[in-house]
């Protein structure tokens, strides 16, 4: 069955709706960086890349290889690997938290949601496709 | 597939991967506080690889086996970790990451006290050896600032506002460098500055770049 304008609309605001609520920094930028278009369909597509690539650029997936790279070229003075990235926090958020650093290594590694999300995107490609 | 089975899809998409139980306190640090510094992670492994292959700097990480990203920016801390670019085994020149330095205008007033328009912040720089505190602009061999998901017009007089303070609009002059990521810039003293961004509409904002000395690369997080 191809989605109709008025059932993109509403697949568009439960997406929003639910991203706002379980993440909404995620939905913020997303809001943000999605270019404006009048097209529902073409919107809700536009704001799921924009979503994927938000989750992309926060996904520890990538972490392996970044440090992988660091390694060939930096060794530490003492002719060894540098063995990890962090993230030193202010002594107000130590406190807070009670964690001195945030290994970058323990980022949630969202790549089952990525590929989720384009699997998300196809169906929605197929089905508007269908629909014009 | 019908409107209800995606809203359900949506719906599974969500429960699965975001609605993971409530996090221990030792996993309660915002996740922007880690998440951000994963793109400034992922530029700083590009930026280890053009000044080792392009420029044949020796890169050695002192001070510690891990680098140090801060939640906060701040001066110049010798008790961190940093890299060193050493040439023929000499160390010309370090790496550090989040710092503050010392405004062009701040030092042309010789400002005392220091207030919070005489300092700004850079994602990584390069800065002559043994400099601590507030590197002053004479120092700075290069600074780059990491944007990650969009630019917008607003990152772009921010990073205007930098070079400004970085440098005076001159002639160009020889950088520190050769050939990355430039051995000339129109700047004195004669910064490089660097923007890296996710987003392939920086390319939209780097005109002025070409006038003040400011180079934009779209890089996107992925091999």
């Amino acid at each position: 069955m191809a989605l109709s304008r008025e059932d993109v609309l509403d697949i568009t605001r439960y997406l929003q709706s639910t991203l706002r609520r379980t993440d909404p920094s995620a939905y913020e930028i997303a809001v943000e960086f999605t270019e404006r278009v009048d097209e529902p369909a073409r919107y809700l597509l536009s704001f799921l890349l924009t979503l994927t690539k938000v989750y992309s650029e926060r996904s520890a997936g990538a972490y392996p290889d970044i440090l992988d790279r660091m390694n060939r070229y930096v060794r530490t003075s003492e002719g060894g690997p540098v063995r990890g990235i962090s993230v030193h926090l202010t002594p107000q958020e130590r406190e807070l938290y009670q964690v001195e650093e945030v290994n970058i290594a323990e980022i949630p590694d969202r790549t089952n949601l990525i590929a989720d999300l384009r699997r998300l995107i196809s169906t929605i490609e197929r089905e508007t496709e269908r629909q014009s | 597939m019908s409107k209800s089975q995606i809203i359900k899809q949506i719906k599974s998409i969500f429960n699965t991967h975001l609605g993971g139980p409530p996090a221990a306190l030792g996993k309660l640090v915002p996740p922007k506080v880690s998440e951000g510094k994963l793109y400034e992670a992922f530029v700083l492994a590009r930026i280890v690889e053009n000044l080792s292959l392009q420029n044949g700097y020796e890169l050695t990480l002192v001070g510690g086996d891990k680098i140090y990203f801060k939640s906060a920016p701040g001066p110049i801390n010798t008790a961190y970790p940093r890299i060193q670019l050493k040439e023929n085994g000499v160390c010309v020149a370090e790496l550090w990451t989040d710092i503050e330095f010392l405004s062009l205008s701040c030092c042309i007033r010789n400002s005392n006290p220091i207030t919070n328009g005489d300092y700004h912040e850079l994602d990584i720089i390069v800065v002559d050896a043994d400099t601590s505190g507030r590197p002053r602009p004479d120092t700075i061999w290069l600074g780059v600032e990491c944007k990650n998901t969009g630019y917008h017009k607003a990152l772009l007089k921010e990073i205007l506002g930098i070079r400004r303070e970085l440098s005076l609009l001159q002639e160009p002059l020889p950088t520190r460098f050769d050939p990355w990521p430039r051995t000339m810039v129109p700047a004195s003293p004669p910064s490089c500055l660097v923007v890296y961004s996710t987003d392939p509409s920086v390319n939209q904002y780097s005109a002025p770049g070409g006038v003040f000395g400011i180079d934009f690369f779209h890089q996107p997080m992925s091999n």
